[in-house]
């Protein structure tokens, strides 16, 4: 155990005879990762086993008394292998943001084909799921022209969902972060489900007040156009946690609304948003009707959404 | 207070300073093994992100799974062995 470089040698050759071993295993004849995993097990105590057996035979190295600390070289060497592996997947990160930004960049200017609207989706699905954050500015731009030619081109839409999407990730950071508020409102809530999901195990949607008290003017709201609370509810703020069901838009009044989590569906009908913050949603029903376009842009414009319509 | 420093030098020479130049050394290497899988598996995300096909990178993510697995074992061991032999050496 005091042979320093005979001993690292058999710990890379293990990681690398076990590694490839069970690696193989899987990709070559299709075995489970429990079966692997197994394999895996056996292979290690073996090694470990072979390796006591051949010290056993030739004898321990004698016992160092006083251990040399490793030469300036060597710890130069492994401590700027560290720092590079500590900041590749920094430049890694960088270079994938750039990629998709530059990918946004060219969409928007030349005419796109379905598959370039379908390309710049994947792109940013996968930006999305990656957590890359990419500047608000380009996703503006490049939102705005898949939004203008969306009616010349249908597949393009499918793509704004995604880029409403994206944007709504964006806000997770910007946000205002209320803390939900204890006492009661005579306030009546109102939210539109226009779907449920296949989780009915899980609640439809939940509605929280939130951020304190604030004055009837400049209170939130959150209730339906045609059924009009004479009052506000007094909370600054109402938070709506998405569970199983698409919220709907179309007919609500919404005022300093932040809406987590949730399917968001639209079909450009009488809407009116005062301060409302869509964060980490998804746009599966937002159809291309009515101001479904005009709603898209503002979406897209900033953090929190001020829109009103009344058709 | 002669003591008390003779004390001090005697635990630095005969008992810290022998265990930080084994320590050091190994945890370095450590690491280095697992920031070299830590670059494997950025480098499976960046295919992902390059649009390489699904099934591929399962695969990869699998083979990433056993290395990190026997690197983690390998690791372990080799600090539990080092503590046990030089404990049974004494």
């Amino acid at each position: 155990m005091d042979d320093d470089r005979a001993r690292w040698s058999v710990i890379i050759g293990c990681i690398l005879i076990v590694g490839t071993a069970a690696s193989i295993d899987v990709v070559l004849f299709d075995s489970s990762v429990d079966d692997a995993l197994v394999l895996m097990t056996v292979l290690t105590v073996i090694l470990l086993l072979c390796l006591l057996a051949w010290r056993s035979i030739l004898g321990f190295p004698a016992r160092e008394t006083d251990p040399e600390f490793p030469s300036r070289r060597s710890l130069i060497i492994q401590l700027a292998s560290i720092v590079f592996v500590a900041f590749t997947p920094l430049m890694l990160r960088a270079f994938e943001v750039r990629e998709v930004e530059q990918t946004l960049t060219q969409a928007s200017r030349a005419a796109f084909s379905s598959d370039d609207a379908q390309k710049v989706e994947m792109r940013l699905a996968a930006a999305r799921a990656n957590r890359l954050r990419v500047d608000s500015r380009v996703l503006q731009v490049a939102g705005a022209a898949f939004i203008n030619t969306s009616g010349e081109n249908p597949d393009a839409w499918s793509t704004v969902r995604e880029f409403l999407s994206y944007r709504s990730f964006l806000n997770v950071s910007l946000y205002p972060k209320v803390t939900p508020a204890t006492g009661t409102s005579n306030y009546r809530t109102t939210v539109t489900i226009t779907n449920l999901g296949p989780h009915q195990d899980q609640p439809a949607l939940h509605v929280i007040f939130a951020g304190g008290y604030a004055s009837g003017e400049n209170s939130a709201r959150l209730e339906s156009l045609a059924n009009p609370q004479p009052v506000g509810s007094e909370f600054s703020y109402f938070i709506i946690e998405g569970g199983n069901a698409t919220l709907g838009l179309d007919g609500e009044f919404m005022k300093n609304v932040i809406i987590r989590d949730a399917d968001i569906s639209y079909a450009g009908g009488a809407v009116r948003l005062e301060n409302v913050w869509f964060v980490n949603c998804t746009f599966h029903d937002y159809t291309l009707k009515g101001k479904a376009t005009n709603l898209g842009e503002t979406i897209l414009a900033s953090a929190s959404v001020t829109f009103v319509t009344s058709s | 207070m002669d003591t008390e420093k003779a004390f001090r030098l005697e635990l630095w020479d005969a008992e810290l300073r022998p265990w930080f130049l084994h320590v050091i050394p190994d945890a370095i290497k450590s690491v280095s093994i697992l920031g070299v899988l830590l670059l494997f598996w950025e480098g499976v995300a960046l295919l992902r992100f390059l649009g390489y096909p699904d099934d591929l990178l399962q695969r990869l993510e699998k083979t990433h799974f056993f290395f990190i697995w026997i690197a983690l074992v390998a690791i372990s061991i080799n600090f539990v062995l080092k503590l046990v032999i030089s404990t049974w050496r004494k």
